[in-house]
């Protein structure tokens, strides 16, 4: 298998305890980059993927910046293999389709990655723990510098860094946090922030089960066929994938496990350093009428929650099928206990590390062989028998 | 150009309409198009001929190649309608191709069409120190909206630090 090393490791953001973790499972930078001397990815033919694919891993090899990170050329890994990437967040659920010349330079503690011949040449991403966005940026701003230092990008004075997608033209920053915000779900707040989100060019929305096309309903889907967009959907029906590419606001607040994305919908006139600000401040004003509504809640309706933390642990505890659905709101009630201290012998990280684990990708990996649903669910009731059972 | 109909979205597709004998063109989104299709039962006719064009829903809506070098990039080759429908563009050309098409897209996406933020270049101090004047003063203004005086202090102090980093940097230069 190739992929050993990264199943084994745990990623670095998910063994570190960053600040208001409880809430913010993570934030993520991705920054987009392109090649001045080719076409984008879409309309390049697979001879130029491959030049494009060479000069970037030719410059990687020299830069000692990137540590003892590997590139997996996404061709030669299995479809289980892939969508475990997918899983990490250390592609994008696209890069699963086609067979052109693509793939992904992992760092060694799977705190950054390097995706080559994505939706744009380079998109480098970063994640860190808990609520620390500048962090991640700045680490995504070193390596664009040096890589800079030797690759000639796509740039132009009044429009920004060129990039395939209008969404991402200008700085090419998408920066997300994954937040966990159970109780402004139950009181029916969400619509509420959504609307504050989108006063600052901000995205609120719901983390779903399986993979959506941010672009379907317009016709650039087709590009991928119908058969391999079912393909792609029947493989991540059990994740926690979500595609950042083409996000614009107005969407359902639906949600897997009470847990929502913060992104910016903007990147052309605004810097990133704004970006970051905003992110941050509208990131703390809901964090904050979250912390009030767990107040409330817990002071009107204390024997509720603890109730939902009590079950929570029994089925975590005792459950020999667990679906998909139901292991995301699971950790969502035993996530809500040990940041309310009901579950003093559990931490954020191993919650956040059965978020990453109870996936189909990552169960498959585990067992050695293809799970279908029902293997997946007695797999996934194991893992949480294992961490909760007596 | 903009849709003829709802004056929104960019206007990917001919319609050309005969009322007695006399040949009106309207240029349409695709939404508009669909609502009109939906409206008109006949009196609808090719507005070139067929093969020359990209007929996508039967003989009755033409896709707007005719204008030939305008439809596609010259260096490429990514239509316009990609653009319009996907937000995407195929090359570093397109922007200069399809410019003002893109423009009126980039106005619906973005707070504005002019870049602040990094660029490749970090040799120039200069540069860099304007524009994360600039951030800064943006980001003053958004403090004092919201009426958080203390980051707006620090904001100030900050602005005014930059600013004479910036004064000594030109003499300097000078």
């Amino acid at each position: 298998m190739l992929l050993e090393s990264p199943v084994d490791k745990a990623p670095l953001w998910l063994s570190d305890n960053g600040p208001k973790a409880e809430n913010v499972v993570l934030c993520e930078c991705t920054l987009s980059r392109n090649l001045a001397d080719f076409p984008f990815p879409d309309r390049c033919s697979f001879d130029e993927r491959e030049g494009i694919e060479r000069r970037v891993l030719s410059v990687l090899d020299n830069l000692s910046l990137l540590g003892g990170g590997v590139y997996y050329s996404l061709p030669s890994l299995t479809s289980t293999e892939a969508r475990f990437l997918v899983e990490r967040r250390l592609i994008t659920p696209r890069m699963l389709l086609g067979n052109a010349a693509r793939g992904v330079y992992v760092a060694e503690d799977q705190s950054f990655s390097i995706m080559v011949n994505a939706s744009e040449h380079l998109c480098l991403r970063a994640h860190t723990s808990g609520l620390q966005p500048q962090e991640a940026w700045a680490r995504l701003n070193l390596m664009d510098d040096t890589l800079a230092g030797s690759l000639d990008f796509a740039f132009d004075p009044r429009l920004g860094y060129l990039t395939s997608l209008l969404a991402h033209l200008g700085t090419g920053l998408r920066a997300a946090m994954l937040l966990h915000l159970p109780c402004l779900r139950e009181t029916e707040q969400i619509e509420a922030m959504t609307a504050l989100a989108r006063r600052h060019r901000l995205v609120l929305q719901g983390v779903k089960a399986g993979y959506e096309d941010p672009l379907s309903g317009r016709r650039g889907s087709a590009r991928a066929s119908a058969g391999e967009m079912r393909r792609l959907r029947a493989g991540l029906m059990e994740s926690l994938c979500s595609d950042l590419e083409g996000i614009t606001g107005g969407r359902a607040p639906e949600t897997t496990g009470d847990l929502f994305l913060l992104v910016n919908e903007s990147t052309l006139g605004v810097a990133e350093d704004e970006i970051l600000f905003h992110m941050r401040h509208v990131a703390e004003e809901i964090l904050e009428a979250e912390a009030a509504a767990r107040a409330e809640w817990r002071r009107e309706r204390a024997a509720h929650i603890e109730d939902r933390i009590g079950r929570a642990l029994g089925v975590a505890a005792g459950a020999r099928l667990l679906s998909f659905q139901e292991g995301m709101d699971l950790l969502s009630s035993l996530r809500l206990g040990v940041a309310a201290g009901i579950l003093a012998d559990h931490s954020v990280p191993e919650i956040n590390g059965l978020l990453l684990r109870a996936q189909r990708a990552h169960l498959e990996l585990a067992v050695g062989h293809d799970c279908d649903e029902l293997a997946a669910a007695v797999e996934r009731a194991n893992l949480f028998r294992a961490r909760f059972g007596a | 150009m903009l849709c003829q109909k709802c004056h929104k979205n960019l206007a990917t597709l001919r319609y050309a309409e005969v009322v007695d004998g006399k040949v009106t063109d309207r240029y349409l989104c695709e939404a508009c198009m669909a609502r009109y299709q939906g409206d008109e039962g006949t009196g609808f006719e090719l507005a070139t001929p067929p093969k020359m064009l990209d007929q996508t829903a039967g003989d009755r809506v033409v896709r707007d190649t005719s204008t030939g070098r305008q439809g596609r990039c010259p260096t490429c080759g990514a239509p316009l309608s990609q653009v319009s429908e996907e937000g995407k563009v195929g090359c570093t050309s397109c922007y200069t191709h399809f410019g003002r098409q893109i423009d009126s897209i980039l106005e619906g996406l973005h707070p504005s069409l002019h870049h602040r933020g990094k660029a490749p270049r970090l040799d120039d101090t200069r540069a860099r120190l304007r524009a994360d004047l600039q951030t800064k003063r943006s980001l003053l203004r958004t403090m004092l909206g919201a009426e958080k005086y203390e980051e707006a202090a620090q904001l100030r102090d900050e602005i005014r630090d930059l600013e004479t980093g910036l004064y000594v940097s030109e003499s300097g230069a000078d």
